[in-house]
């Protein structure tokens, strides 16, 4: 009889929890950790967030480029990977690649990373006053850092951190197989959506990954809406969910015929800028994460870059998890970011010394 | 007899869900396990070569209805370019009808100038 008395009160929580969601209009107030631009270049943006600063060895972050907006990085307090991040006393600095728009159409991955990363790097040494940095990339944004620190011994990257990133882009899943040069014709593509590829066109191909996933969340949802803070969570996460960002056209191109089509990363057949990409030329400590639900980065591509480089101190660890819930939400606070701030504390110069920029104050 | 597909299916998810005493924790793990299914299911479609194919030549389809919608820069920039050149060419025919009516006009009035002058009296 009790069981059926708190069904029927989160029952009652449920039906007035679906009338505010339905009847509001407010937004929730998302990344909202304290932070200052440092440098622009295009569309791309480097932000500093605040920090007591334990560790002399700052992370830049390293995300996707287009697809999604990088405030999911930072949800909700509480729920902030950026917020962990600097709490556990790193010097954050994230790469917003920007919403991009027609002017953004003749941007390459070779531009992101012989022009780009190498800028923002640069900016994030002068920036802390750190002879080194820790290299953080996630999803797209992996193999992107992993093709630059590469391709540029000569900057100075203590430590490098791949999340859900793909190497091995034979084993990437259905992705890899949809974009068979056999039936896809990125130029063709390309070209008919007019020179980039609208956040529409991305929508899908994400939506068509997982079909079920739709069904499964709003369950879920139905069935925790008696739970304020699990809505709250929901709120914010489907905001973001459903802020797409366009590719442009030639990154595109080069993403899906370098990556996905040549596997030429992973091959060592990469030549950016007139550099070798080869991943054996990475030294540096390593680690990567990948977790064991990904549909987009499967765990057997993540991996893949620990026997590709040349690190003598590098680590795989494979987390419960999808690739959003890797390190988004407040289950990643639990499962995954103490286990990377853990890694890189370990790695990272311990002391402290006054910034390069506090010096200036 | 062979037994009906659909009902093996669900004995199936009912066997793989744990029990719970709780009866809507029940009814909600029955869901879960059924989407599961369902999606590991449809990923091993979605994984053949057959799937791929078909994907790739629905795309194709797609890109071929859209072409004529919305274009390419380079098609619009020469439609831009035609429609320009269309609308001169309208701009030199009107000069042209408009000179012709004023030259026509000219040689008629030089011509009746009574004529006219009581038809629009009358008028």
């Amino acid at each position: 009889m009790t069981q059926w008395q708190a069904e029927l009160d989160r029952h009652v929580l449920r039906i007035r929890n679906a009338a505010h969601m339905a009847s509001s209009f407010d937004t929730p107030k998302l990344g909202q950790a304290p932070r200052r631009e440092i440098f622009t270049t295009g569309s791309a943006r480097l932000y500093r967030y605040e920090s007591p600063r334990t560790h002399a060895t700052p992370v830049l972050f390293v995300p996707n480029v287009g697809i999604s907006r990088p405030y999911i990085f930072d949800l909700l307090p509480g729920a902030s990977f950026i917020e962990h991040m600097t709490q556990q006393g790193f010097d954050f600095y994230l790469l917003d690649w920007g919403a991009f728009g027609p002017d953004d159409r003749d941007l390459t991955v070779e531009d992101c990373v012989t022009n780009v990363l190498p800028s923002m790097t640069q900016k994030v040494l002068k920036s802390s006053g750190a002879r080194e940095v820790s290299v953080l990339g996630y999803c797209m944004g992996a193999p992107l850092s992993a093709a630059f620190v590469a391709a540029y011994p000569e900057i100075p990257v203590r430590n490098f951190v791949n999340m859900a990133g793909p190497i091995d882009f034979r084993q990437s899943g259905l992705f890899g197989r949809w974009l068979d040069p056999k039936y896809f014709d990125v130029d063709r593509v390309v070209e008919a959506l007019g020179g980039s590829v609208p956040a529409l066109a991305i929508r899908a191909g994400f939506k068509l990954i997982r079909p079920t996933a739709d069904l499964s969340t709003y369950l879920n949802l139905w069935w925790n809406l008696w739970n304020d803070r699990y809505v709250e969570g929901f709120t914010a996460l489907n905001t973001w969910a459903n802020e797409y960002v366009a590719l442009p056209g030639a990154f595109f191109r080069q993403w899906v015929r370098d990556f996905y089509q040549e596997n030429k990363l992973y091959r060592g057949d990469l030549r950016y800028g007139g550099r070798a990409v080869r991943l054996e030329a990475i030294t540096c400590a390593l680690l990567a994460v990948g977790a064991t639900q990904d549909y987009i980065a499967p765990p057997a591509c993540v991996r893949a870059l620990i026997d590709a480089v040349g690190s003598s101190d590098k680590e795989y660890m494979e987390l419960p998890g999808g690739h959003i819930s890797l390190i988004a939400g407040r289950g990643a606070l639990q499962k995954c970011w103490p286990r990377v701030s853990d890694w890189l504390a370990a790695r990272s110069a311990s002391h402290v010394a006054t910034s390069g920029s506090r010096r200036k104050r | 007899m062979a037994a009906d597909p659909v009902l093996e299916y669900w004995a199936e998810i009912l066997r793989r869900t744990p029990v719970s005493p709780d009866i809507m924790d029940q009814w909600k793990r029955l869901l879960d396990h059924g989407i599961d299914a369902w999606s590991r299911a449809l990923s091993e479609v979605m994984a053949t070569e057959e799937f791929a194919q078909l994907l790739g030549t629905s795309i194709e389809q797609w890109l071929a209805a859209q072409a004529p919608v919305t274009g390419n820069p380079t098609q619009l920039t020469t439609l831009a370019a035609q429609l320009s050149r269309l609308e001169e060419r309208l701009r030199q025919l009107e000069d042209r009808l408009e000179s012709s009516r004023a030259s026509t006009a000219g040689a008629a009035s030089a011509r009746t100038p009574r004529g006219r002058g009581r038809r629009r009296r009358a008028a």
